[in-house]
């Protein structure tokens, strides 16, 4: 495998074509690691034009160092070759929970709901060191389906209170869905 | 008990004086209308010695040690927070605002009232 890493701005690093996400395995040049938190924590897959962020891996997720969440993005960067990569891999088990957890919560809402997006936001100072944010597309008020997704999300943080959850419903009001979801979101499948 | 003394201040200003006024500002009284209703929760945490610094932590609590009362509170939390950072569209309508004071703050604050007295 090439070890071409591709720096691009500050805190956006471009990981290699040749390291899929869908390997389970990402890999990253001694150099990254050696920088701030902040500066590795987005990573653009120059293959699938996706970013994947990386948030420091905490407890009860206990492996390998890192989890790794794709980043939404569709813009790239110049490159430049890293000779001294060295090669680690990246446990991903614990993003593939936390999306199974959110498309497991979209499946049991109601009718009524239009879409429902998500987003592991870094929050590296408190466990478990990320947050999933969620937003729940409605295209107007609906008193019943409301009530519905939230009692939904009561289950859900009580059934993962290892996780952090926050959760906005948005009335669509005749907007695009994409005007009202902020482009870091994910749409659950 | 200053929580429970700032809950039911809030939750009396917006019932005599600016329920009146929901057509021009329903996104302010929803917003008053949860911060009553996070000073009942913290009323009831306070007692055991909780204290929260963010939502996202007390809103965690509430779902685990209050789940009779989450799914108003959280309702209350969320259109809050499109009150106060959406754009207008994001407002709660009249109706909405009406229901967060009438119906979803009562339930927090009963429920809250009858586990600290």
């Amino acid at each position: 495998m090439s070890t071409l890493l591709q720096k691009q701005e500050t805190d956006v690093w471009m990981i290699s074509p040749d390291y899929l996400l869908d390997q389970a395995y990402l890999v990253l040049s001694n150099t990254c690691m050696q920088t701030t938190a902040t500066e590795r924590s987005k990573i653009l897959d120059s293959m699938s034009g996706k970013c994947y962020l990386f948030v420091p891996q905490k407890r009860p997720f206990t492996t390998s160092g890192f989890l790794a969440e794709s980043w939404r993005t569709t813009t790239l960067f110049p490159a430049f070759e890293s000779k001294d990569a060295e090669v680690f891999s990246l446990d991903l088990s614990c993003l593939i929970s936390a999306r199974k957890t959110v498309e497991s919560f979209s499946a049991d809402l109601q009718t009524g709901v239009e879409d429902v997006f998500y987003n592991i936001e870094d929050d590296p100072d408190h466990d478990p060191g990320f947050m999933i944010s969620i937003l729940v597309v409605i295209p107007e008020s609906n008193r019943d389906v409301e009530h519905g997704v939230y009692a939904s999300l009561g289950k859900l943080m009580r059934n993962n209170s290892e996780l952090l959850f926050d959760l906005h419903i948005v009335k669509r009001r005749g907007r695009q869905t994409r005007q009202v979801v902020p482009p870091e979101f994910q749409k659950v499948k | 008990m200053e929580n429970l003394i700032k809950a039911r201040r809030n939750r009396q200003i917006i019932l005599n004086h600016l329920l009146k006024l929901v057509a021009e500002c329903p996104e302010w009284i929803a917003v008053i209308a949860f911060y009553s209703a996070l000073h009942f929760v913290d009323a009831y945490y306070a007692k055991m010695n909780i204290y929260f610094q963010r939502h996202v932590d007390r809103n965690k609590e509430v779902s685990n040690s209050l789940p009779d009362i989450f799914a108003s509170y959280f309702k209350l939390y969320d259109i809050s927070v499109n009150s106060r950072y959406g754009c207008v569209k994001d407002n709660p309508t009249v109706g909405e605002a009406e229901n967060l004071v009438n119906e979803d703050l009562p339930v927090v604050a009963d429920f809250i009232e009858d586990l600290v007295h």
